[in-house]
């Protein structure tokens, strides 16, 4: 079932893409969609406000570079401190899911009255 | 390119007024490359030109909203690196109160007070917390903005709060409404003058810094 990335989500996962290889706007939204099989949504142009904070907290660096076909494209790489970051919030999303899958077991396991 | 999505980049360049003007252009080709590629893909997959337009557009959702957010991004910065927060909210703190007792001194020694109209004050005032601003622009301009507003916020909250301690003469209702709304809007228009001045002197520091990395 798709759903819509909310801008809270945006930027972690923009760091996870990134923690892969460094990308350019259009790739990380590709990547976003393809590595969710298509279920995260999301409106594309709200990744350039996100890429911008990110940026200047110091997570991600980008630069402008000549593409090997075509003009030249802003690359974003992730920082020292976006790895940091990326695995907080990673241990923050696993233990959010644990309390979410232990909360939601427990109901469908659940005789009705 | 297509004159909708022209139209669209309008859009998102008329909240980016704000910018630097070659912030502002990065900004737009960025994104101007970003709908080229959507286009070009939703063409491999069968849609013709048009549709395939009409689906960037919708992709990318609205341009003011996008324009607006990308302005506040800018503007407001990420999460608050507080040494360079608390470094702009006591530079304008200080550096507001030694410039507003320096200006009533030469002001009372150049001028008696008597006669000279309340407007003449007020004005002064203003002229001192932008001016304040915009240096705390010039002089840190991360966080310039935020740290202005807190550094009034905070004085706006000591004054109200020795006001509230110190007796007031008796006032009949009507003047306490005009002396308290007087007090709340002349902060409401220092507390922007001197944001607007610490924007306008954060431009210029960053405009200084890429004209001298360009030079060098």
């Amino acid at each position: 079932m798709p759903r819509d990335v909310t801008k809270g989500d945006l930027p972690a996962l923009i760091l996870a893409v990134l923690a892969e290889s460094a990308c350019h706007g259009y790739g990380i939204a590709r990547r976003i969609e393809q590595q969710s099989a298509q279920t995260l949504q999301m409106k594309e142009g709200s990744l350039y406000p996100a890429l911008r904070i990110l940026e200047q907290d110091g997570l991600i660096a980008g630069e402008w570079e000549v593409q090997p076909s075509g003009p030249a494209r802003k690359v974003y790489r992730i920082t020292a401190d976006g790895l940091v970051q990326l695995k907080e919030k990673q241990a923050e999303w696993e233990q959010y899911a644990r309390t979410m899958s232990a909360l939601l077991g427990r109901k469908t396991n659940a005789q009705p009255a | 390119m297509h004159s909708r999505l022209e139209q669209y980049l309008q859009t998102v360049e008329q909240n980016l007024r704000s910018l630097p003007a070659e912030e502002r252009h990065n900004e737009l080709n960025e994104i101007r490359l970003h709908m080229e590629s959507l286009v070009e893909a939703n063409r491999e997959l069968g849609s013709t030109e048009e549709e395939a337009v009409t689906q960037t557009l919708a992709q990318f959702g609205r341009a003011q909203h996008i324009g607006k957010d990308l302005s506040s991004a800018h503007q407001w910065g990420g999460k608050p690196q507080f040494g360079t927060l608390a470094g702009a909210i006591a530079f304008n703190y200080f550096v507001g109160a030694v410039a507003s007792l320096l200006v009533s001194r030469f002001f009372l020694l150049a001028y008696t007070p008597s006669g000279v109209p309340t407007v003449f004050w007020l004005v002064r005032g203003l002229l001192t917390t932008f001016c304040v601003g915009c240096l705390t622009g010039a002089v840190l301009p991360r966080h310039a903005v935020k740290g202005t507003l807190c550094a009034h916020l905070m004085g706006a909250s000591v004054s109200a709060l020795a006001s509230l301690l110190l007796p007031l003469p008796a006032m009949s209702p009507i003047s306490a409404v005009s002396f308290w709304g007087s007090i709340l809007l002349s902060t409401l228009i220092g507390t922007s003058l001197a944001m607007f001045g610490a924007k306008l002197g954060a431009q210029w520091r960053s405009t200084r810094v890429k004209k001298m990395r360009i030079a060098g």
